[in-house]
């Protein structure tokens, strides 16, 4: 499933996948995979992600039932 | 003259792995967790055609009686398939050039390979010319025959790279 909230989230913070990816220290294609839904980033990465875009793991990564 | 074509292969092997051993690694990490677990994916892929890989090897040996290579060069050759797998799977998932290489060194690392690659089919080549492959019930005594063993991992390091990089990138969107 994809993960819109992450993508909208970076594109407020006006970051590229490649910028945020340097930033929370993984490939841009993780990034992207992320953000497609085709991998589960741990929680560790998770929260790198979060920090990085000042969002909290609810606001990105809890699925809306 | 035998001893120093088996040699040749180990001393390759050993360069590799005390290069990659004392090369600086830079600040990051040389794979993100996705690439890791890709690459622990392509390993469990190539132990699985390394097993159907010999189970071949027991069939054309005792079924057809076909004997082209000594132990030591079947166990090497199923070490090249096995990798070429892992390596194959890699690359086409993003996950064998790390993160902290540039793209100039993995241009250098393609050349080298690119040229190796050119004298191991030369080498074929020049085999295939002279009958060497023409009795395959009898092993091989050739000792070129372990550069022409190198040539399924080294075409499958030049063609996936070369899929992947005519692949279009993702649109950032």
């Amino acid at each position: 499933m994809k993960n819109l909230k992450l993508k909208s989230a970076r594109a407020a913070k006006d970051l590229s996948q490649e910028e945020l990816a340097r930033d929370v220290g993984v490939s841009r294609q993780t990034i992207s995979a992320i953000e497609k839904g085709d991998y589960n980033p741990t929680i560790k990465l998770c929260v790198k992600i979060c920090r990085r875009l000042d969002r909290t793991l609810d606001d990105l990564f809890w699925e809306d039932v | 003259m035998s001893k120093v074509f088996s040699f040749l292969p180990v001393a390759f092997v050993v360069l590799v792995i005390v290069y990659e051993k004392f090369r600086q690694k830079g600040i990051r990490n040389e794979y993100d967790e996705m690439q890791l677990e890709i690459r622990g994916r392509g390993a469990w892929y190539g132990f699985y055609a390394m097993i159907l890989y010999w189970a071949c090897c027991f069939i054309l040996e005792n079924t057809f009686d076909l004997r082209f290579l000594t132990a030591g060069n079947a166990v090497f050759l199923g070490i090249m398939i096995s990798g070429s797998v892992v390596v194959g799977y890699s690359i086409l998932h993003d996950s064998y050039y790390g993160m902290n290489r540039s793209g100039s060194k993995n241009l250098y690392f393609l050349c080298l390979i690119a040229v190796i690659e050119f004298i191991c089919v030369a080498i074929f080549i020049a085999m295939l010319r002279s009958g060497v492959f023409s009795d395959l019930k009898t092993p091989c005594a050739d000792e070129r025959i372990m550069l022409v063993l190198c040539i399924p991992m080294f075409t499958t390091i030049l063609i996936t790279t070369l899929i992947r990089r005519l692949k279009p990138e993702e649109e950032d969107a």
